[in-house]
């Protein structure tokens, strides 16, 4: 606790400095303690409220559970991976690899996104396959690239474990279960809230949190010139929708959207991510084939790599190499170093 | 003239108290996500969840995935985080309804039986290719190709007689799937499996009486292709053959194997993957319609065949699993596939 004052006293005696710092700073002997590091937490200024179904209610005790299972490489069959291998707290919970590497070594075949203010989000996977945060933590267990091991399996390696069977038991009353299995992981995914970025700053007022590229990036942005807002929209930078944007090119195994629609106006759409903490989460795109946001930018300003089916927004970017750097610089001020270091989402190693 | 960063701003500011207004309430700027009906119940809001991700008819997603590709240069903005955020209320709105009481109640483990008195009438389905018997293992030709069938499954479900009476407008009889001893089988579905020889025969509970076809869907009904599966037991469990690993619902029929042409020594994959996504919202089952005269008897099987020839016709000329497997619910029905063999067709003692 005096800790936590002190961090308190910091934070208001120096403006610059974040709770980030200073978590890093007391990262060596902090073991993230409940009380220290909630989960659960208001939603960032401006920010509607966090949703969550009615049915699995958000809580510490979940959250933390599903903390706990999300670092557990025994759901792996392997015991090899865990959602955390691949979900990189760092990189906003995403993969620095364009495809992430599954047990026994098994490649995948789509870039791990990146898990960021998902509680606001309406479906899941890059073309929207599942519709809830609980039954997307199914697929990563049982895909064969993945962690390749029936759910009830996974979960049933758990049962017996004193740890586990009192962390569910505080969240739900129950030892381990399929079911609660997800609502845990669904819980803790949920608790993954960013929304302390420069730009926020800015938008609460604070006009020297953004530089002049920044300001000159933002503007680009938001006009018709980069065009980024009509998919890039409100408080999570995304419209929550699919959108082809160029990427896909006919003879491209992954049909995106399609897939799941069964509808070939749907071909080569793909969701569209929020872009906060963007400058982190390289690469880019369903496919991870952009390595940096400057090829990202180039990517737009060429509109996309000539696909029929490309969406026309893409086709109406005008952006000279100036101004890609400014929307560079402007996608910089989306990282909230607070989320990326948070101590709450450590795995914790204690006992 | 303000500047572009300003309008941004007022853009981004609009958005932001926009979103703030939907919160916690269902928005009224996206009906399309509201659960129809009285909304409280499983089924309703598992239908919205449903239409939520979209298909192109009735799906809020469908819809919005049309305007996303037109591009919608100007209002984009103002309207769009507010409908995204109607969605996401009501989505998640509906993924509680669905998961807490309503996984059960709406697609309950136990239905409530359609028929409290009757006879456990069993039926055998019996494989054949060309009308000849076919086993599990047996490589056929279709075309040019030596076809083996290495996996088969698929759900029945929604079960319903023609009564002797019909002609005179009387209604089928929905009927349950048991287990022999008349238990209603689990979540009222049947899961054929190519693997197991005790799945190749189903029972229903039959109400005594004359009957002269029977109608009944190769696939789940709606209620239960949504919920969370995690919840749930053999055959709806996670880990049932039938779960999309990628996505939300099950695959109502699902069937592969390996085709070899004479050009090409190496065996080729048939695969047909059919069902309705639980994010389309659509239902999707194939509905069988088999003529055939009986009167339930305990102890007396009735023989069903399922001719294999066609549905492996189908599979193996469609190049894509996913569209050959939608093909094939939409053609089952047209395929003579499941019917009652010759020897049933006795006109019962009247």
């Amino acid at each position: 606790m005096k800790r936590v004052l002190i961090a308190s006293v910091l934070l208001t005696a120096c403006d610059g400095s974040t709770a980030a710092d200073l978590a890093d700073a007391n990262a060596v002997d902090a073991a993230p303690s409940e009380a220290d590091y909630p989960l659960v937490r208001d939603a960032p200024r401006g920010f509607p409220q966090i949703p969550t179904p009615s049915d699995n209610l958000l809580t510490e005790a979940k959250a933390r559970l599903g903390k706990q299972l999300f670092f557990e490489k025994r759901l792996s069959r392997t015991s090899e991976i865990s959602c955390g291998s691949c979900h990189l707290q760092d990189k906003g919970f995403s993969d620095p690899n364009p495809y992430s590497t599954g047990v026994e070594g098994r490649i995948g075949d789509r870039n791990a996104p990146a898990l960021i203010n998902l509680a606001y989000t309406t479906s899941f996977f890059w073309d929207g396959g599942v519709t809830s945060l609980e039954d997307q933590s199914i697929a990563p267990v049982q895909n064969p690239l993945e962690m390749d091991l029936a759910l009830e399996d996974a979960v049933a390696r758990l049962e017996g474990d004193t740890r586990y069977e009192q962390l569910f038991d505080e969240a739900f009353g129950t030892g381990p279960t399929p079911g609660n299995y997800t609502r845990a992981v669904g819980s803790f995914v949920r608790t993954l809230v960013s929304g302390n970025s420069r730009y926020d700053r800015y938008l609460a007022g604070e006009s020297a949190a953004l530089n002049e590229a920044e300001k000159r990036g933002e503007a680009l942005f938001m006009g018709e010139e980069g065009e980024c807002f009509h998919c890039h929209v409100g408080f999570n930078l995304t419209n929550d929708r699919f959108a082809h944007n160029g990427t896909f090119v006919d003879g491209d195994d992954d049909v995106g959207r399609e897939r799941v629609t069964l509808n070939q106006a749907d071909r080569g759409r793909f969701k569209v991510p929020t872009l906060r903490n963007v400058a982190v989460s390289a690469p880019y795109m369903h496919d991870g084939s952009l390595a940096t946001l400057d090829d990202v930018l180039a990517h737009y300003a060429a509109h996309g790599r000539g696909d029929r089916r490309t969406d026309a927004t893409i086709l109406s970017i005008e952006l000279s190499s100036a101004q890609q750097h400014d929307i560079v610089a402007f996608l910089g001020a989306l990282t909230d170093d607070d989320f990326l270091s948070y101590a709450g989402y450590r795995e914790d190693t204690s006992e | 003239m303000p500047t572009r960063s300003q309008r941004g701003l007022r853009q981004f500011s609009r958005l932001l108290a926009a979103s703030a207004l939907s919160v916690g309430c269902s928005s009224p700027a996206e009906p399309a996500a509201q659960p129809p009906g009285n909304g409280t119940g499983g089924m309703g809001a598992a239908t919205a969840g449903s239409a939520n991700a979209g298909d192109g008819n009735a799906g809020a997603a469908g819809v919005a995935g049309a305007l996303g590709a037109s591009g919608n240069p100007q209002g984009g903005a103002a309207g769009e985080p507010v409908a995204g955020m109607g969605a996401a209320a009501g989505e998640q709105g509906a993924a509680g309804s669905a998961g807490a009481a309503g996984t059960t109640a709406e697609c309950a483990l136990t239905p409530d039986p359609q028929v409290t008195s009757g006879i456990v009438q069993r039926f055998e389905i019996e494989l054949t290719f060309d009308g000849e018997p076919f086993q599990r293992g047996d490589v056929v030709t279709v075309g040019d190709a030596e076809l083996s069938l290495t996996t088969f499954l698929f759900f029945l479900s929604q079960v319903s007689l023609v009564p002797r009476a019909a002609m005179q407008g009387v209604a089928d009889v929905p009927v349950d799937l048991v287990d022999g001893n008349g238990a209603i089988e689990p979540y009222g579905v049947h899961l054929f499996d190519l693997e197991t020889t005790d799945s190749y025969s189903f029972n229903l509970n039959v109400p005594v009486g004359q009957y002269d076809g029977m109608k009944l869907a190769v696939g789940l009904p709606v209620r239960c292709n949504s919920g969370n599966p995690a919840d749930r037991i053999a055959p709806l469990n996670a880990s049932s053959p039938m779960n999309w690993v990628w996505g939300f619902g099950y695959m109502f029929l699902r069937l592969e194997g390996t085709s070899t042409v004479p050009a090409n020594p190496e065996p080729q994959p048939v695969h047909a993957h059919g069902g309705a996504l639980g994010a389309m919202g659509t239902t999707g089952e194939a509905l069988l319609s088999l003529d055939g005269t009986f009167a339930p008897a305990a102890n007396s099987p009735i023989v069903l065949r399922m001719e294999l020839r066609p549905v492996l016709e189908l599979a193996a000329s469609q190049s894509d699993h996913l569209a050959g497997g939608r093909a094939m619910l939409d053609a089952l029905p047209t395929l003579d596939f499941l019917a009652f063999t010759e020897a049933q067709l006795v006109e019962p003692a009247q």
